[in-house]
Formats: structure tokens, sequence, C-alpha cells
């Protein structure tokens, strides 16, 4: 005893020792300060299920009945891109995260990384009624590591007042001819809106230009910038899976490539617009639900899984926003004017010209014509 | 010819004038004439409306966000003024002033580098990311923009005052209270609303180091970029434009009113 309290007269005594203690005061404060969360964590557990992805892609009434019914609070964490979503869970290793919204080809980078766990097809009864034509894809050859959500179509968005009469399908010509010499009954030269994806618009060019989407000679790729390159004087922007409701409704352009829910509102809004599956071939997007590697709560992750692809929740969510579900038994209780337009609710017909862009392209090429494009 | 110039600066001078101010706040009057707009795309009016405030009411989301950019933001601004001024002070027994120059570089340090760096240290101390990484990362900006500011003002301060009172009897805790936080009143006031609006502004910090968590308004409204935003943003730009008035307003009238009280 007589020994600390010499202990504590030498440290009150001496200007050092009072400088050591009034530090080591501060230092166990911001200790507290950065872990408190911890502490917290630790003595009273959060009952919360957090969930990361794009925007509107959740029912806020089936989000609450979830919670209802399971007594555990869900929290939703926005995104913008894939690219942010692999930049962040490649640092963080998606640690605090239970369930994850990715994109088709994204699932690939984040299995191959380690990143998501293998899920447990005994805790997802549904994926019996998932649709079969959007399972076992490149990304995730048998469904081990995520299952498919909702999947959307890209096509070509364009104002009817563009033609003279309505063609049955457009063509990829609406994107790539000049629109000055008014060709295949266009009444008016116009302005449009293209993809700001180096992959999407090379895979629109080679369609156009050879019928094909991948393995392209030196030669073809030189014609696929040119034409690119050519393209640029009647482009008003270039833009990728954003809002166009402001550039479409204003008039500021009159056709555009997208995918179906970024036009969503639009199509709604006005009866001034229609979307076409070019017929040369156009693009798929399948969104999917995966566990990220880190997760704890395994079995609610499951049992959200299983809540959101269930038929009633799925068809709920797709009347909202506009992406198709991937539940099948959900096809019947979508809304009508949904399910009657073959190109916003493709038929098998359609469906066969969508194409999912695959990881296995030459990536380096795509990025110096998309450079030399932007740059000209 | 004088007559002339005199008519061209008693007219043109003004008009300038109002067209720089015009320049500055339509974009702003747009905004918050739009979120009483019917309709959803600010392309054409189609009627007058509260939907998109009901709408923002209605949106939890929305509101936690906007909650939590003001949370930080207070909490940064408390911070960033509490240890800015602790620095400034405990300065004075300092001789160098490379500790100063550490804090200029964070005005000239990227946002970036700043959001990346606590990203990578939270990862690498197991320090879960949200609030605490949050407030961190605007207070640590914000002590770049609280230091220059506080230390010029305490500059300016004529130490006459403070040894005045000192040998009056006041204990350094009253000259501290009732001499020196006064007179520096301005310069706490200027940097705190500086602070503040930094960290509500911030974009870059949330986008990186928000987590599970906690997320800002900043990241959500950009978040809502890949389907469109709609205008119950414009909603809440407007209530948060008519609160911060109102508080400059409030500001400016404490102020007319003082200076009629010591005029009186």
């Amino acid at each position: 005893m007589n020994k600390i309290q010499c202990f504590l007269n030498a440290i009150s005594d001496s200007r050092l020792g009072r400088r050591v203690v009034i530090l080591g005061f501060f230092s166990i404060l911001l200790g507290l300060f950065l872990y408190v969360s911890v502490v917290k964590d630790y003595f009273f557990p959060t009952q919360a299920l957090y969930v990361y992805t794009f925007v509107d892609m959740f029912h806020p009434e089936g989000i609450a009945a979830f919670e209802e019914v399971n007594k555990v609070k869900v929290v939703l964490r926005y995104f913008e891109s894939n690219e942010e979503l692999l930049a962040k869970f490649n640092i963080s290793r998606g640690v605090g995260y239970d369930v994850v919204m990715v994109s088709d080809y994204m699932v690939e980078f984040l299995r191959k990384d380690n990143l998501l766990q293998k899920l447990q097809y005994e805790l997802l009864p549904v994926v019996y009624d998932l649709d079969p034509r959007l399972k076992n894809k490149f990304y995730d050859p048998d469904n081990s590591y995520s299952l498919p959500f909702s999947w959307i179509p890209y096509g070509i968005i364009y104002n009817k007042k563009l033609f003279s009469s309505i063609p049955e399908q457009v063509g990829l010509h609406i994107l790539f001819s000049d629109p000055a010499e008014c060709l295949h009954g266009v009444t008016k030269p116009y302005r449009i809106c293209m993809t700001d994806d180096s992959r999407e618009a090379i895979f629109l060019a080679g369609r156009y230009l050879f019928g094909i989407d991948s393995v392209f000679t030196k030669k073809q790729l030189a014609a696929i910038q040119e034409l690119l390159i050519k393209q640029k004087r009647w482009v008003e922007s270039y833009m990728k899976d954003q809002d166009l409701g402001y550039s479409l409704l204003s008039g500021l352009i009159k056709a555009s490539f997208a995918p179906l829910f970024s036009v969503d509102k639009v199509l709604k809004t006005s009866q001034q617009f229609e979307f076409m599956i070019p017929r040369e071939g156009s693009l798929l997007s399948i969104e999917n639900l995966a566990i990220p590697i880190n997760c704890k709560k395994k079995v609610l992750a499951h049992k959200f899984i299983n809540f959101i692809l269930s038929k009633n929740e799925a068809a709920r969510i797709s009347n909202l926003y506009g992406m198709i579900p991937s539940n099948k038994a959900a096809y019947n209780l979508l809304r009508s004017e949904m399910t009657k337009n073959n190109h916003v609710f493709p038929d098998d017909e359609q469906f066969a010209k969508l194409h999912l862009l695959t990881n296995d392209v030459p990536l380096k090429a795509f990025e110096e014509i998309w450079l030399a494009v932007k740059s000209s | 010819m004088v007559e002339e110039r005199h008519l061209l600066a008693k007219f043109l001078h003004p008009l300038l004038v109002c067209l720089v101010y015009l320049f500055l706040y339509l974009p702003i009057v747009l905004l918050a004439v739009f979120s009483f707009n019917e309709s959803q795309f600010p392309v054409e009016w189609t009627g007058f409306s509260l939907r998109w405030y009901k709408a923002l009411w209605e949106n939890p989301e929305v509101l936690e966000a906007a909650r939590n950019s003001l949370i930080i933001g207070v909490v940064s601004t408390i911070l960033s003024v509490t240890f800015g001024t602790a620095f400034v002070f405990a300065s004075k027994w300092w001789r160098s002033q490379w500790c100063y120059n550490l804090f200029y570089a964070n005005i000239l340090l990227p946002d970036i580098v700043l959001a990346i760096g606590i990203l990578s240290l939270c990862t690498f101390c197991a320090i879960p990311v949200g609030y605490i990484s949050l407030i961190s990362g605007h207070t640590l900006i914000g002590l770049g923009f609280v230091i220059p500011i506080l230390r010029a003002r305490f500059a300016e301060l004529d130490p006459v005052l403070t040894e005045a009172s000192l040998d009056l009897g006041a204990t350094h805790l009253q000259t501290f209270a009732k001499i020196i936080l006064p007179l520096m009143k301005p310069a706490l006031v200027a940097s705190a609303l500086l602070v503040f609006t930094l960290s509500l502004d911030d974009f870059l910090i949330a986008f990186f180091c928000s987590g599970p968590s906690v997320q800002t308004l900043s990241v959500y409204v950009y978040s809502k970029a890949r389907t469109g935003i709609d205008p119950s943003i414009n909603a809440l730009s407007a209530i948060f434009l008519m609160v911060s008035s109102v508080v400059v307003l409030l500001l400016c009238l404490l102020k007319v009113a003082e200076q009629v009280i010591s005029s009186e």
C-alpha cells in the first residue's frame, strides 16, 4: 500500500509524471470513443439485419412485414454501382452486412475474392420456384453463392413522334445511323443518350455491325471504334443506368439505350414513349441476393432471402419498381400493362435475344477504344 | 458625357449585381419551387402540391439520413471548435510553428486521401466504421479550418486586457470566460458554421467511412441517382434552406438589437 502511495506521490510531484497521467487519461478517453460501438455491441447486441443493396429494390411494406414476423429491424444501406460495392468489400471484407444485392457479373468477382459464403438450400425452399432461365449462369454455375432476385431487359426507349408509323420492332440503327439522314421512317433529326459503359457500348456496336457480341478481330474492333466516334455527333450525353426522365420528358433527347428500371417512371408518366428490345439483340441484367462471408446472422439472412423471393413479395416489388421477378410463380401477379407488352415483359422469343455480359472480354482493348471515343 | 457615364453607373451596376445574385440563387429558388410541383420531373409545372412534403414525412430513410447528417455535423462542429480553441490556447507556450503547419496540411490534403486513410485505419485497428469514423473524419477536416481562423483572431487580441483582468483578481477561468471568449465569439461562430456546413456537405468521407450502421444524406442522395432523385429531396432541401434562412435572419436581428441597445 505504501509503495503505491509513494508512486502516486512521485507522479503528482513531478511535472513529467503529471503530464504522463494527463496523456494517459486522454488516450483512454480516445480509445473508449473509438471503440464505444464495439463495447455497446458486446453488452447490448443489436437485433438488426443489415442489407446492402441498390436503392428502390424492396417494398417498404414487405420490409415492415418481415420485421414484424421476425421481431428484427431490417436496415437498408445503399450503394450506387457494383464497382463501389467491390471496392468497399475488398477493403472491409463486407463486415457488418448480412445480405447483399449483386449484379450478375459482379457475383463472379466477389465469389473468386472469397467475399461470399455458400447458401444453405435447406433454408431456402423458394429456390424451386425460381425461373430456370435465370439459374446456373456463368457467374455462379450452380447457384451455390447467389440466387437471382430480378431480371431487367435493356432496350431502346424512344419518343413515338420520331417515326411516321410505329415500327413493330426497332433496330439498333436508331442509335447508330446518322439521324440527320432521316432513314427508316424517322421524321426529323434527333439526339440520343448513349450508355457510358465501354462493354455495353462495344456490345451494341458489335451487334449492329457484325451481329456478334464478343471475340472480335482487330479489324472489327477498329470498325467499332470508328462507328462509336462517328456516333458522338448525335449523342447528347453518356449515362450509365441512370434516370433518363429529365432528358426524355424535356425533349432534350428522343431516344436512348437503357435498362427497363431506369425508364419505368417515364413509361408510367407519359404515353409518348415506347420501350423496345432491338431486333439485333440486347442486354440482360440479373440482380442476385447473396450472403457476405462475414455474416453472423446466417439463419436470419436466409429467412430474409426466402421472404423477398417469395411469390407475393416478389410481385409486389416488381409492380412498384418495374423490374421482373425471378420467381416464375409471381408472373401471374404482375400488373397487366407490364405483362401484355412482350418488350417490357419478354416472352421466350424476346428473351432469347437478351445476352448477359461476361467477364472474359478483352477489357484492356475495350477501355482503349472507349478512351479514344471519349477523347476524340 | 459625364452625365451619360453617371447614368451608366446608376443603372448598369445594380443590373450587374442583380444578375450575379440571380445566377447565384436561381437554382436554389427553382429547387424550392419544384418541391411544390405535382409532377415527378422538374420539366414542366403541372400544379401546386404538397405531396412531396408528405412523401418526405413518410419516408423514414430520408429522415434517418438527414438526422444522421445533422448529428454528425453538430458533434464534429462541437469537437472541432473545442479542440481548436484548446489547441490555440495551449500553443501560446510553444515556440515552433510546425504544429500549426500540420493543420494547414489538412486543408490541402484531398478529402479522398483522408477518407481512404480513415477507412484503412479503422479496418486495421478493427474500429467499426459508422458514427465514430465519420465524426473523427469531419473533426479532422474541421480542425484544418478552425485553427487558422481562431489563431488569427487570437493573435489580434490585446494581451493588456488579459493582464488587466488577472491583475484585478480574476482567475484564469474567469478571464477566459468573461474577457477572451466574448472577444473570440465572432471567430468561434464563423468557424463553427464553416465546419457544420463542411460536414453537412461532405460526400467523400461519408461515402467511404459510413459503414452499415450509418448512412448520411449525401450518400443516400447519391445512391438514388440510379433510379432518379424524386422531388422529396427538393422538399428536404427547401426545409433546410428555410431553417438556415431563419437562423441567419435571427442572428442579424440579434446584431441589430445589440447595436440599438449599445447606441442608447
